[in-house]
């Protein structure tokens, strides 16, 4: 069972919309886990997704190459690519949001070192099938767990 | 085959929906049916239509045609790979010069590898922003629309730009309706948080003679049958959210959504 003791700082809890767990009381594992792969499921979305994004991406880069040169357009590519990321950070942590309170859970607020236990973020990269299945099913213990003392994000 | 393909390219041609300006009148297509639908979200509103048994057909032949193509090229790879790599293992430094580096061989080629989109991608529905016929004071847009006939759900808001985080799906709990050929349908209005496409949005079912536009010069839009529609799958990836309880149509355990309609039985979802 992944640690989820904590002392909140300030940061920790202007944190807390990035980083959260999920909890709901009479809950068995097998259920919370096929929750929790669900919403995961809605939070990956479909390749056609990414490529109307990359697009996106592309064209705003090819913009500034045109104006900039090469250099300007790689330069320009990282940046729209970093903004990408994090725009994708933000979709995943909002749709296991919705996706979760519909089924009834609470999501609750920790610091990014307990969180990045359990936990994964999809900006640039995929992750690999086992790993996110571990993490899932270490989501899931604790969603199924005892309820947190402290953290809950009203 | 050709023929097969090059009709089925036609069908996908014609099923690009037309989306009506104001001043343009709604002529009578005997073969399409339209539509008329209210939405307040700035990006518009996105139906699905189901995949039929023709939709995956066509697919299907689509998939078989490049593969076959790719199977070919794959043939022809294969063939100067192996002659490439009897040139580098004979040993020569002349032969081993002149192609640089060892070849690698050709990844083989199934079906499962050729790049296709899923076939529901082809069954959106987009009805963006404009043109529209009206709009009222607090934003909401009327749109009417020719469609191919057939079963419809509708999906969310699109996202016409590909950006991150913009539009949504009714992914886990909406309403759907059938339309046939020839048919003019009201099928209501949809309204969601302005700035929030995770917030649950609400429908209004049609209501007779609520869809008296100019556009349609003197035909009535006749209120679509709406059912309570399950959950869909977010192949988009847009943010995700639903319908809010329609009364005596839609209601949810949690997040299953019920047949409020036919006993309030756990609705399958969408595919």
């Amino acid at each position: 069972m992944p640690n989820i003791k904590f002392t909140p700082t300030a940061a920790d809890e202007s944190d807390y919309v990035k980083y959260f767990f999920f909890n709901r009381a009479d809950t068995d594992f097998a259920t919370a886990y096929a929750d929790i792969a669900e919403c995961d499921n809605y939070a990956r979305g479909r390749p056609a997704g990414r490529a109307g994004s990359n697009a996106v991406a592309s064209a705003v880069a090819s913009q500034f190459g045109l104006a900039g040169g090469i250099i300007g357009g790689m330069i320009a590519g990282a940046i729209v690519e970093a903004q990408m990321a994090s725009d994708r950070r933000k979709l995943r942590r909002g749709i296991m949001r919705t996706c979760m309170g519909f089924k009834g859970y609470s999501a609750f607020g920790l610091p990014k070192t307990l969180w990045s236990a359990f936990n994964f973020e999809e900006g640039s990269k995929q992750t690999e099938e086992d790993h996110r299945m571990g993490f899932l099913q270490m989501q899931a213990k604790i969603a199924s767990g005892p309820r947190p003392t402290l953290g809950e994000i009203l | 085959m050709s023929l097969l393909l090059l009709s089925l390219a036609l069908a996908h041609v014609v099923s690009a929906p037309h989306q009506y300006k104001d001043k343009e009148s709604v002529g009578v297509d005997p073969t399409m049916a339209t539509i008329v639908v209210r939405s307040n979200y700035y990006t518009g509103i996105e139906l699905f239509r189901k995949v039929e048994a023709m939709d995956r057909a066509s697919w299907d032949s689509i998939r078989q045609d490049a593969y076959a193509k790719a199977a070919k090229k794959y043939q022809r790879a294969l063939k100067t790979y192996e002659t490439d790599i009897k040139m580098w293992n004979s040993g020569s430094s002349y032969d081993r010069q002149l192609l640089r580096s060892k070849p690698v061989k050709p990844a083989e080629v199934t079906l499962d590898t050729i790049p296709m989109a899923p076939i529901e991608l082809d069954n959106y529905v987009g009805v963006g922003r404009k043109p529209f016929v009206a709009e009222d004071t607090a934003g909401m847009r009327t749109f009417i629309v020719k469609v191919v006939p057939g079963t419809y759900y509708l999906a969310g808001a699109p996202n016409p730009m590909g950006a991150i985080g913009v539009g949504t799906c009714f992914c886990m709990g909406t309403v759907g309706f059938t339309v046939r050929p020839g048919q003019l349908v009201d099928v209501g209005t949809v309204r969601g948080p302005p700035k929030d496409f995770y917030a649950p949005a609400t429908f209004t079912p049609p209501a007779a003679g609520a869809a008296a536009l100019p556009q349609l010069a003197g035909r009535v839009a006749e209120p679509a049958t709406i059912f309570a529609a399950g959950k869909m799958a977010n192949f988009k990836a847009t943010p995700v959210t639903r319908l809010n309880p329609v009364q005596g149509m839609l209601g949810y355990d949690r997040d299953v959504p019920l047949d409020v309609a036919n006993g309030g039985q756990p609705i399958p979802a969408v595919r």
